[in-house]
């Protein structure tokens, strides 16, 4: 039986343009391994969908990945509209989630968590990223953002190889923290420099909620 | 008190850290806008504005900023270079 894979993605101004975008990655990655993929994109990445799907695939274990924004309590679809919240958390059971949006594993993960999750992996602050003015219609060509997005992709593409959730997480952050250090090597000439703290945030707030040992 | 037991800044972001983020946010290119999620965009001059502002953009700017010097202070993102360039 395949494994399944549901992500959101929703796209209506720049920052969710260029998560729309670099979950092609995710995709790509689930299609090699032969994963069935649910992919709620742009019109699609409503609450009445996502929470639907979720009903239909009730205790199968599967991965859902959520592109967005978010904040301790929810995290939102197309148009800024919530698509999950803390009362929806017991449709998360059974499944290994990352959230590539704000700080929802200060609440909605630990949250997601006691109702059964096996795995949340998202971050208790702000996610951010920084993106080149010129490179805003060509996403995957900006590479100040793959600076940030690469390294955090890591997370579902650890996972659909089989990697577990705390394994997942390491690999990514591993990803963040050898940018940093190539980039503080480099020193203030480097040109992505500036970007140094804000990896450095974005790796040591990406948490591993549940079961550290939980895979697909 | 402006950190927590944690080392979060919880009140005010003191001034002489402020000016030391002021100085490292000046290095950020002025072609380029940092996504700080549904908070929105910034530019560097928008993001040295919410420092100056003390606002809840402006205090992650500045705790993101102290934790990385504090991790630089630690040796904490060089000891695996060094290890590796021997």
């Amino acid at each position: 039986m395949p494994g399944l894979l549901l992500i959101t993605r929703p796209k209506y101004e720049d920052t969710t343009r260029y998560l729309f975008y670099w979950s092609d990655f995710i995709l790509k990655e689930s299609h090699e391994k032969g994963f069935e993929c649910i992919d709620l994109s742009e019109e699609k990445a409503t609450k009445e969908r996502f929470l639907g799907t979720l009903r239909k695939k009730s205790g199968v274990r599967m991965l859902v990945v959520l592109n967005g924004h978010g904040n301790d309590q929810a995290i939102t679809g197309q148009g800024n509209k919530i698509i999950i919240n803390v009362e929806d958390v017991a449709l998360l059971s059974d499944k290994i989630i990352y959230a590539r949006a704000c700080s929802s594993a200060k609440t909605l993960g630990p949250s997601a968590v006691s109702a059964g999750a096996l795995a949340y992996i998202g971050y208790d602050i702000e996610f951010v990223f920084f993106t080149e003015n010129d490179k805003l219609s060509r996403p995957l060509e900006d590479k100040t953002a793959a600076l940030f997005l690469e390294p955090s992709n890591h997370v579902p593409i650890a996972l659909l190889k089989g990697h577990t959730a705390s394994d997942a997480n390491h690999r990514s952050q591993e990803k963040f923290l050898q940018v940093i250090k190539r980039l503080v090597a480099e020193g203030p000439k480097s040109v992505h420099y500036y970007t140094a703290p804000f990896l450095f945030a974005n790796m040591t707030h990406q948490v591993c909620l549940g079961d550290p040992m939980a895979r697909l | 008190m402006t950190q927590g037991a944690n080392g979060q800044i919880e009140q005010q972001i003191p001034e002489a850290l402020k000016q030391i983020v002021i100085a490292r946010l000046n290095l950020i290119p002025n072609d380029v806008k940092i996504s700080v999620g549904a908070e929105g965009e910034f530019t560097r001059d928008e993001l040295i504005e919410r420092v100056e502002q003390d606002d809840r953009v402006g205090r992650q700017v500045a705790q993101s900023q102290l934790e990385f010097l504090r991790a630089l202070g630690r040796g904490q993102l060089l000891d695996e270079m060094t290890t590796n360039s021997a």
